[in-house]
């Protein structure tokens, strides 16, 4: 039997088809040099890969067979938005809607968008392929992922959707997906990213890779929902480049998913860098979710703030490492980092690591982390109040949840993200 | 209304309610008086419920035994509790909150839920009572509110809930006389013939506003004297020696 590595490499070369070819072998070399990573690795010292690297999944799911019904029926507040469903790690162009793609946004397949110059400029040049197992098979892999241009300052005003889908019914299937935002001179967007399965009872792995430029003066919120079947396997890895004066908002909230690995990278390479990185997520059963968060300070005058927040029960885990460098020459750098958690049960597990790396002298860092149990005294405060036991605990946790799920600037996926984390939170807390 | 019956509590193997007898009947008002650490507010917390302590002896409310309800049943049940520190909840608006109170309430009642209109409309009226700013409605549970406004929001809260037992911990601490009055008169507004109150205080002065039907000294956990609204005036002029004292002769 071939191990797995070698599994993957054989897939490799079964499927000739590539719209980079230097890049994908390149990336497939790398893979092959680094193999999967262990536990000895610091970033995957609490998250075991073991059930995702010793599934043979199949490469090869039949194209478009999520219909838009079925998409609007999952997420029936994007009709009429600009809607872009990526199936199996491919554009299903039948069940997206580009019927009213404003003006300065262009929204093409990797392969369309190959010979564009910010695609050869930007394209695989900010995601980690030489030192990330998983991100050098997305290069590998990914041969039809999304491109998302935003012309120099254009201002497109109402979000962006894409509805990443893995579509295979029966058959344990992985998909890579891959998406590319580049963002011109002074422009603003909305993407709003929601990963969702087809079917509740397959065993999947995506693997994505998301690259985000921000170019001088321009502001990107990138929203993010991963609510993939139990059974899944995420493994998504955000890399994203600001430029002088540009401001850029993630929001991730992580529910669904057996295994739910988070990289989020951003380097702050110009003067004047606003970030703001918010995160939620919410494990039961034998969940477990992980958010490794690097930002990288290498300019001066940057402010990067992040709160991620965790609500875990049942007998699952939560894992959360957050990173700030602070390179010499960015003084004047105000770097802000907070991570809360609120375990449900005793069987519920958190790690929390916050590191600072400061080699500037005129900075303000603060960091911390805190893990408790729901506060005895709301409750009871409710509960004197009528309002059954079970409720009140889901109220104070939606509360705590409210504090990140705020920070969605687009009101429609905000209220139902909040619909969805008010029904896990009722799922795990009992 | 309610019997308490030979009440005792314990927290951390410290005995706080050494056997207390007391009753109450529809409509009646009575005042709890005492030194500190006679045990004021564990009589609040133990009949509202919270889980703390070591309970023994027997309450019955209108027929029911209360020990073994919990806090949110007491509550569905008519009882309420005026806290003397009121809870700040983050994230969770006035309103939100107060909504899922009133229904829970409701629903366990046999009543249907009371639609949006309705329950905008009757909170209106109940902040017109304790002369509350409707602004406070949308903020996040008693959160950054003043001492005073904590306390308005706690007979508002108690003017939402329309309770039958009502009991007011220390209402009056950490209030200037016109809080204080706003809060009396909201509390007097709310007096009926069914409607009863348990008001514990460590001073004299609440009860020139809320005028009590008796007064009751609570001392070293047990009810040591009780008597007319004038016995509140005697314990005002001559503190709580002379009790002290009745009770170790």
């Amino acid at each position: 039997m071939a191990t797995t590595v070698e599994n993957y490499l054989e897939k490799y070369s079964a499927n000739q088809q590539r719209e980079f070819p230097l890049l994908q072998d390149k990336a497939l070399a790398h893979f092959s040099r680094m193999g999967f990573p262990t536990s000895k690795n610091e970033e995957w010292k609490y998250t075991g890969i073991a059930p995702i690297i010793s599934k043979d999944f199949s490469f090869s799911i039949p194209d478009n067979k999520c219909s838009a019904e079925e998409i609007l029926q999952r997420v029936p507040f994007v009709q009429g938005s600009v809607l872009i469903v990526l199936e199996n790690g491919k554009i299903n162009h039948e069940a997206s809607d580009l019927s009213s793609i404003p003006a300065g946004l262009v929204i093409k397949t990797l392969g369309e968008a190959k010979n564009i110059v910010d695609v050869k400029t930007h394209y695989n040049r900010y995601a980690d392929v030489q030192d990330d197992a998983f991100s050098a098979l997305n290069t590998a892999f990914a041969n039809d992922g999304l491109v998302l241009l935003i012309d120099s300052k254009a201002v497109i005003e109402k979000p962006v959707y894409v509805v990443q889908v893995l579509s295979s019914d029966n058959v344990a299937a992985i998909a890579h997906n891959r998406i590319l935002v580049v963002a011109g001179k002074n422009s603003e967007a909305k993407i709003s990213h929601l990963a969702v399965s087809k079917n509740e009872n397959t065993e999947t792995f995506s693997n994505t890779i998301i690259e985000v430029f921000v170019d001088e003066n321009a502001s990107v919120e990138y929203d993010l929902l991963q609510d993939e079947n139990e059974k899944s396997f995420q493994i998504c890895g955000t890399h994203v480049y600001q430029s002088a004066n540009s401001r850029f908002s993630i929001n991730t909230v992580a529910l669904g998913g057996s295994i739910l690995k988070n990289k989020l990278h951003i380097k702050l390479d110009g003067l004047n860098c606003e970030t703001h990185m918010h995160g939620l997520y919410v494990a039961g059963g034998s969940q477990l979710i992980d958010n490794h968060t690097a930002v990288y300070h290498s300019r001066p005058h940057c402010n990067s703030n992040e709160l991620y927040k965790g609500i875990i029960g049942g007998k699952a885990h939560g894992v959360f490492n957050g990173k700030i460098f602070v390179e010499k020459d960015a003084q004047k750098t105000n770097a802000y980092q907070s991570n809360k958690n609120i375990l449900l049960s005793n069987d519920a597990v958190v790690n929390a690591k916050p590191q600072l790396e400061i080699f500037a002298d005129d900075v303000k860092c603060t960091h911390g982390a805190t893990t408790g149990q729901m506060d005895d005294e709301s409750l009871f405060y409710l509960r004197s109040r009528g309002i059954n036991e079970n409720d009140a605990k889901a109220m104070l946790n939606l509360a705590f949840a409210n504090d990140i799920l705020n920070n969605i600037t687009v009101e429609d996926l905000r209220n139902y993200i909040s619909g969805l984390v008010e029904a896990k939170l009722k799922a795990v807390a009992y | 209304m309610l019997e308490i019956r030979n009440l005792t509590a314990s927290v951390e193997g410290k005995q706080i309610l050494k056997g207390l007898n007391l009753k109450i009947g529809n409509g009646e008002v009575h005042a709890i008086m005492g030194p500190n650490g006679s045990g004021k507010s564990t009589l609040a917390s133990v009949l509202a419920g919270r889980e703390d302590y070591e309970v023994g002896g027997e309450v019955t409310y209108n027929g029911k035994n209360l020990l073994e309800l919990s806090p949110e049943e007491r509550a569905q049940a008519g009882m309420f509790l005026a806290f003397q520190y009121p809870v700040e909840i983050a994230g969770v608006s006035n309103a939100t909150f107060l909504k899922q109170a009133v229904n829970s309430i409701r629903l366990a009642n046999g009543k249907e839920k009371m639609d949006s209109k309705d329950f905008l409309k009757l909170m209106k009226e109940k902040m017109a009572l304790v002369e509350m700013d409707k602004t406070m409605t949308q903020r996040s549970v008693n959160e950054g509110f003043s001492g005073g406004e904590k306390k308005r929001n706690e007979i508002f809260q108690m003017a939402m809930l329309e309770p039958k037992l009502c009991v007011l911990d220390e209402t009056d601490s950490g209030l200037d006389i016109d809080a204080l009055k706003i809060v009396s008169n909201g509390v007097n507004a709310l007096r009926n013939n069914e409607r009863s109150f348990i008001v514990i205080t460590h001073y004299q002065r609440l009860l020139d506003y809320i005028v009590p039907d008796f007064v009751h000294v609570l001392y070293n956990g047990r009810i040591v004297k009780s008597g007319p609204k004038e016995l509140a005036m005697e314990l005002e002029e001559k503190g709580y020696d002379w009790i002290k004292e009745e009770v170790a002769a």
